[in-house]
């Protein structure tokens, strides 16, 4: 009876603390910050004045909630980033979501921040419902910064509510012109070798991936002169697989779904089993996943497969870009690579710029907040990865503490949306980063 | 000969209907290649042993709801011990199994001590299994594409190999065993068994800590396939653990007619699995594939828990039948008498 009673208060005690490690949708505390940090602010950072401050140290500690869509090595590198660097310079702190994948899981995180003391909430999760949860943060006094593209939140922008801070996504005109470029190069003259499009999230509403997957669509008929039945839009957001016909009987073959949806790997794998393609082309990243179906494909038909992807610097890519195939080749022979720390540097410039007060610097021509872009790296041999394997690693940081000053309103206080989008675009190319970290 | 015939009429009917569908709408065959068939063994395997986890313990009254968290704990820990120990393929999966098996253990002897209803500790341990895997390594769980020595996990003779290890084990321990004996009969009637001098708390256990290794050995070919397994949170492990009731409760019930549950399970997973394969071959889009499966569940679902009632009202009807012809019988043999009554006795 006594060893019972001991093991009911042994197993609440265990029950209490993983509850509280993992408690609701914030998993983390983290205090980053060395001076002293203040108490939580009673005032709505939406009242901060334009006071002029010299430095950080001249403001209170603010608190940050980040919301987090996966768990990837993107996470765990920004996770990094914000508490080993931003942090500390800025006088700030983080707190960090689970990984939260609808509404519901967002609110219960914004709550669990209100009851936190923070400042300002910076989504990740992207999706179509950034005009709700902004309000939800509105009524909590939080600032709201979204990741993803204007058009996805276009209801946002409109309404220009005093909590919304703008938008920041990757560069779509880039992305697609190195597609392009890529498959102009590689692909053959004929397009006998087909193509499978992981269209992802387009059928949801995902405006990256439907656009990209146009863009690749667009890339296909240029090259082969193709003439599709549908329009590429119709083509691009089907929401089951679908082959495209076209006049030149080339095979493409769209594939919607996440990864991490049941059946889904199942449907790829069974289109590649058909033989029938040569190209496995991903809106996201998905390389680590399909990697064995590919493999397997490629022994059984002895026929290459070249693939092309979404990705960010881990142990994932570099196990992918050094695990060579039958054919001598990498599992993936082409990433559009986001560096996380550049990602994250213009989502917490946008955020600071508003706690500080010079939230209208970020205002566009048309007095409305913007929506900046950054821009991706593209990766097509595993000599460039060797070289850039600790990026972002480690404190080996693609961005300087410079870079982030650069679009800070406190050391420019006359900075507008077009300087910072300007030096966002500084960062363009694997060349420009390599010169900063290895030159 | 019979026994035979009610292994192979549901799997064989199951891929000569999408054999055909395939064939139509596709073009192509269910199982076209050797790729394909690498892919059924391994996806078989992974719903076959998460079958057979769930037969360990559900048949007995717990409905154990943290088999799916267990798998992640087996596999995330497990795996990744043997990963960084340089163990290949074979040490990973022997790795999982050990911390599967610990898992699920642990959940037998809370269960046995604190006697909460198994479903609502399911859900205790979930939570807790949950946050140790993500808290884990880095919350990247486990990955093994690109591990050295992990090959060997899609080898096609070692999934057919470790698939019927684990067939003649599980015979061997739920058939023929003394701890099989006395399993069914505590499933019979729990009381007469502990009366009879059974233990049933140990059989609990090993049903617990079975159910556990078998979890993992599903999580690791699982996890080959797809490069690696994320943890996850909000009791979303559950979702495996659902479903992968529907090969258990139709090899269960094919085991009837078989007499063995384990090889009617097996029956149940080929025949599942091909029929994902063949709606994966025409195209069929996620959402719309998983409504066919849970449909035909719930309609088996119907028939089974009314099983008893059509037997009444089947025999109801041939006694009736019985009873009619009786009386047309009788009436035919009045009037026959009373013909020969006129006849003669007038």
């Amino acid at each position: 009876m006594k060893f019972k009673k001991n093991l009911v208060v042994l197993l609440a005690c265990i029950t209490m603390f993983f509850l509280s490690a993992c408690k609701g949708s914030a998993s983390t505390s983290t205090i980053a910050s060395t001076t002293t940090p203040e108490s939580s602010a009673t005032t709505a950072p939406l009242a901060t004045d334009k006071a002029p401050a010299e430095t950080p140290q001249d403001f209170k500690t603010f608190k940050i909630g980040v919301v987090e869509k996966q768990a990837t090595d993107e996470t765990v590198v920004r996770r990094e980033f914000y508490e080993n660097f931003i942090a500390p310079n800025y006088n700030v702190q983080f707190i960090f979501s689970e990984v939260i994948t609808d509404v519901e899981g967002e609110v219960n995180f914004i709550e669990n921040c209100a009851d936190a003391g923070v400042d300002a909430i910076i989504c990740m999760r992207g999706g179509t419902d950034a005009y709700q949860l902004s309000q939800i943060a509105a009524d909590y006094g939080m600032l709201y910064l979204y990741q993803g593209r204007r058009e996805a939140a276009a209801d946002l922008f409109v309404a220009d509510y005093d909590n919304f801070i703008g938008a920041f996504g990757a560069s779509l005109p880039l992305m697609t012109k190195a597609y392009s470029d890529y498959l102009a190069e590689n692909a053959s003259d004929d397009g006998s070798e087909g193509f499978i499009i992981l269209s992802s999230d387009a059928s949801k509403g995902n405006l990256v991936q439907t656009d990209l997957t146009v863009s690749i669509l667009q890339v296909l008929q240029d090259k082969y002169g193709l003439t599709y039945e549908k329009d590429l839009k119709t083509l691009a957001i089907s929401d089951a697989p679908t082959i495209v016909k076209n006049n030149k009987d080339i095979a493409i073959y769209i594939y919607p779904g996440q990864v991490k949806q049941d059946g889904w790997l199942e449907g790829v794998s069974s289109a590649l089993q058909s033989g029938r393609y040569g190209y496995l082309i991903s809106t996201l990243q998905s390389y680590t996943q399909t990697s064995v179906v590919v493999d397997e494909v490629e022994r059984t038909f002895d026929k290459n497969i070249t693939v092309m992807s979404m990705g960010t610097m881990g142990d994932a890519l570099t196990t992918a870009m050094n695990t060579m195939d039958k054919f001598g080749n990498p599992s993936v022979d082409f990433v559009a690579l986001e560096l996380t720390s550049i990602k994250s540097a213009g989502n917490f410039a946008m955020v600071y710029n508003a706690l500080t007060g010079h939230k209208d610097n970020m205002r566009g021509s048309d007095g409305l907040m913007s929506a900046f872009d950054y821009n991706r790296i593209f990766l097509t041999s595993p000599e460039q990865l060797s070289v850039m394997e600790d990026w972002d690693m480690n404190g080996k940081w693609a961005v300087s503490r410079e870079y982030v000053d650069g679009m800070l309103g406190i050391y420019h206080s006359e900075i507008t949306a077009d300087d910072i989008q300007e030096h966002l675009n500084t960062v363009t190319s694997y060349e420009y980063i390599y010169n900063y970290l290895e030159g | 000969m019979k026994k035979l015939f009610y292994t192979l009429v549901v799997p064989v009917s199951v891929w000569a209907i999408m054999e055909l569908l395939s064939r139509c709408f596709a073009g192509v065959s269910v199982i076209a290649n050797s790729a394909d068939m690498k892919s059924l063994f391994r996806t078989l395997t992974s719903t076959f042993c998460f079958a057979m986890a769930l037969n360990c313990n559900v048949p007995m009254g717990r409905m154990d709801l943290s088999t799916g968290a267990q798998m992640y704990l087996g596999c995330i820990l497990g795996g990744n011990i043997a990963l960084k120990l340089g163990f290949g393929g074979v040490g990973v999966l022997i790795g999982s199994i050990l911390v599967g098996c610990l898992a699920g253990f642990i959940v037998g002897v809370v269960f046995i001590n604190l006697r909460i209803l198994s479903m609502v500790l399911g859900l205790g341990m979930t939570l807790i299994y949950e946050c140790i895997s993500f808290a884990s390594y880095k919350q990247q769980g486990l990955m093994l594409f690109g591990k050295p020595g992990v090959g060997i996990l899609s080898n096609i003779w070692f999934i057919v190999s470790v698939a019927a290890m684990i067939i003649l084990f599980m015979t061997y321990m739920l058939q023929l065993s003394v701890f099989g004996y006395k399993r069914r009969a505590i499933r019979g009637n729990q009381k007469l068994a502990v009366d009879s001098g059974i233990n049933i708390y140990i059989n609990c256990l090993i049903c617990y800590a079975m159910a556990g290794a078998l979890v993992a050995v599903s999580g690791v070919f699982d996890t080959a396939f797809k490069g690696t397994l994320n943890p996850v949170l909000g009791m979303s492990s559950n979702n495996n653990t659902f479903y992968n009731m529907f090969p258990m409760r139709v090899g269960m019930f094919l085991g009837v007619f078989i007499g063995n549950p384990i090889i009617g399970i097996f029956a149940s997973s080929i025949s599942l699995n091909i029929l994902i394969l063949g709606m994966a071959k025409l195209g069929l889009d996620q959402s719309l594939q998983t409504i066919i499966i849970f449909s035909i569940f719930l309609f088996f679902m119907i028939y089974n828990m009314n099983q008893e009632k059509l037997e009444y009202n089947k025999r109801k009807r041939e006694r009736k039948k019985i009873a009619l012809q009786h009386r047309r019988e009788m009436k035919e043999m009045q009037t026959q008498v009373n013909r020969n009554h006129i006849t003669t006795g007038s």
